[in-house]
C-alpha cells in the first residue's frame, strides 16, 4: 500500500486564530465562495446592457431560472419577496459544494502532528500523494468545502427557518402566526396539529442542515475512499457524480426553503386567491418533492 | 461534531454579507436591465405588430385600387369600344354615301356621254343619209334644207321608237 487512507473526521480543522476566534478551512471556502459568487454579479452587472455579455447572460439565465421557480411557487408578489433569500442559498450552497471536485481542496495542507503517528513538527504538504507512506494520513487540508461542515449547513438552515418565521409574522401578522401552533378555536384537534406544527418546524431545521452535510461529507469521503484505492483515475466517474449530487443538493436546499416560507406565509383560511393558489401550488410541489428526494438517496445509497 | 457558536455565526456572517450585497446592488441591477430588455422586445414586437397591421391596410388600399382601376379600365375599354363602333359606323356611312355620290356622277357622265354620242351619231347618219340622198337626187337640194329636212326625219322616227 502506497498510502494509507486519509485522517476522515467530521469537526472542520482550525487554521489560525484572529484574537479568540478561529478561522476554519471550511469557512475560509465559504467566504472564498461568497466571493466567486458576488464577483460573477460584479462582472455581470459593472457594464449591464440590452445586449448581453456572456457572462451577463449566464447569470441573467440563472436569476431569471430562479425568478421565475419563486414566482410559480409562491405567487407573483410572495415569489419576488422570497427570491433574493432562495437564490443567495442556492448559489452559496452550490458553491460550496462544488469545491469537493477541485484538485488541491482537501490535499493541500499542512502535516498534523497532533495525529498519532505523524511528525512532531508541521510541514507543508502540496498534495496528499507527494508525501511519504507513513505522513499521508496526517494531512490538515487547508480548504475543505464548506457544506461538510455542520456549521455551514446548520447555519444556513437558522437562517432559512428564522426568515421563514419572520416572513410568516409580517404577512399573516402575529395573531394569525401564533394561531398556526396554538389555535385553540378549531378544539382538541387544532391544539394537537398546532403542537405538531411547533415541533416540526425546528425539526427542519435539523432535516435541511443533515440532508446536506449528508449527502456532502459521503461524498467527500466517497471521493477521498476511491482516490485512495485507485489513485488518478479511479475518482473521475465520480467528480462526475458529485457534480450532479451537488447540484441537486443546493437546489433541493433552496427550494425547500422556498416551499417552507411559503408554506409559513400562508393561512389556513386562504382568503387571497394567489394566496391560496401559491398554497396549494407549495403543497403539491413539497410532496412531489419529498418523494423525489427519497427516491434519489435510495438510488444514491 | 464539531459544531460550535463561533463557527456557526462566522458562516451566517459570511451568508448574511452575501445576501445583503445580492439583494440590495445585484439584483435589482440585474433585473432593471432585464426589465429594459423586456421593454425594449416588448415595444418591438407591438411596433413589428402594427407594421403587420398597417402592411394589411395598405394591401386593403391597393387592393381596393386595383379593383377600382380594373372597373376603370374596364369603363374606358367599353366606351372606347363604342365609340370607335360609332365612328366605324360614320366612316362606313360616309363611305357609302361618297360612293353614291360617285356612281351618281359616274351615271351622270355616261349619260352625258350617251347623249353626247348620240347627237354625234345622229349628225353622222344625216350626214350620210343627205349625202345619200344627194347621191341619189342629185343637188336640187341645198345642205341646209336637207340636214333640216333629215333632222325632222330623225326626230320623228325617235318619237315613233319610243
Amino acid at each position: 500500500m502506497l498510502w494509507k487512507l486519509p485522517n476522515i473526521g467530521v469537526p472542520s480543522d482550525a487554521l489560525f486564530y484572529i484574537g479568540p476566534f478561529p478561522v476554519y478551512n471550511t469557512l475560509l471556502l465559504s467566504i472564498v465562495s461568497a466571493l466567486i459568487v458576488l464577483g460573477f454579479f460584479y462582472f455581470a452587472t459593472r457594464k449591464a446592457s440590452i445586449i448581453p455579455t456572456p457572462i451577463q447572460n449566464l447569470v441573467e439565465w440563472v436569476t431569471e431560472t430562479l425568478l421565475h421557480l419563486c414566482e410559480e411557487v409562491a405567487g407573483k408578489v410572495n415569489g419576488r419577496r422570497f427570491f433574493p433569500w432562495v437564490a443567495s442559498i442556492f448559489l452559496l450552497v452550490l458553491m460550496a459544494n462544488w469545491w469537493e471536485v477541485i484538485p488541491g481542496v482537501e490535499t493541500i495542507g499542512t502535516i498534523n502532528h497532533e495525529v498519532p503517528g505523524c511528525p512532531a513538527h508541521p510541514q507543508t504538504v502540496l498534495g496528499i500523494f507527494l508525501v511519504d507512506h507513513a505522513s499521508s494520513n496526517c494531512i490538515t487540508p487547508w480548504l475543505r468545502p464548506p457544506s461538510t461542515d455542520l456549521n455551514f449547513t446548520i447555519a444556513l438552515a437558522i437562517i432559512s427557518f428564522v426568515a421563514t418565521q419572520w416572513y410568516g409574522f409580517k404577512i399573516l401578522g402575529w395573531r394569525l402566526q401564533l394561531g398556526r401552533y396554538f389555535s385553540v378555536r378549531e378544539g382538541p384537534m387544532g391544539l394537537v396539529v398546532g403542537l405538531l406544527e411547533l415541533i416540526l418546524e425546528p425539526l427542519r431545521i435539523l432535516s435541511l442542515s443533515f440532508r446536506l452535510f449528508g449527502n456532502l461529507f459521503a461524498g467527500d469521503v466517497l471521493l477521498l475512499v476511491i482516490a485512495f484505492l485507485v489513485p488518478f483515475v479511479g475518482a473521475i466517474p465520480f467528480y462526475f457524480l458529485e457534480l450532479f449530487v451537488g447540484f441537486i443538493q443546493a437546489f433541493v436546499f433552496a427550494f425547500l426553503t422556498l416551499i417552507f416560507m411559503t408554506l409559513g406565509t400562508t393561512s389556513h383560511g386562504h382568503e387571497d386567491p394567489e394566496e391560496e393558489h401559491a398554497a396549494e401550488t407549495a403543497h403539491a410541489t413539497h410532496q412531489r418533492a419529498e418523494v423525489a428526494l427519497s427516491h434519489g438517496e435510495k438510488s444514491a445509497s | 461534531m464539531g459544531i460550535n457558536l463561533w463557527g456557526l455565526v462566522s458562516q451566517a456572517f459570511v451568508f448574511g454579507v452575501m445576501l445583503i450585497v445580492l439583494a440590495k446592488w445585484a439584483f435589482p441591477a440585474l433585473m432593471k436591465t432585464m426589465d429594459q430588455r423586456e421593454r425594449v422586445i416588448r415595444e418591438g414586437v407591438d411596433n413589428a405588430e402594427k407594421a403587420k397591421r398597417e402592411v394589411a391596410e395598405a394591401e386593403k388600399r391597393v387592393e381596393a385600387l386595383l379593383d377600382q382601376a380594373r372597373r376603370d379600365a374596364q369603363d374606358a375599354i367599353a366606351k372606347a369600344t363604342l365609340a370607335a363602333e360609332h365612328v366605324r359606323r360614320d366612316i362606313e356611312l360616309d363611305a357609302q354615301s361618297r360612293a353614291r355620290d360617285i356612281i351618281s356622277q359616274a351615271e351622270r357622265r355616261i349619260q352625258q356621254e350617251v347623249a353626247q354620242a348620240r347627237s354625234q351619231l345622229r349628225q353622222e347618219v344625216a350626214d350620210l343619209a343627205i349625202q345619200a340622198a344627194e347621191h341619189v337626187v342629185g343637188n336640187s337640194m341645198d345642205q341646209t334644207t336637207s340636214r333640216k329636212l333629215v333632222s325632222e326625219f330623225v326626230t320623228q322616227s325617235r318619237d315613233l321608237q319610243c
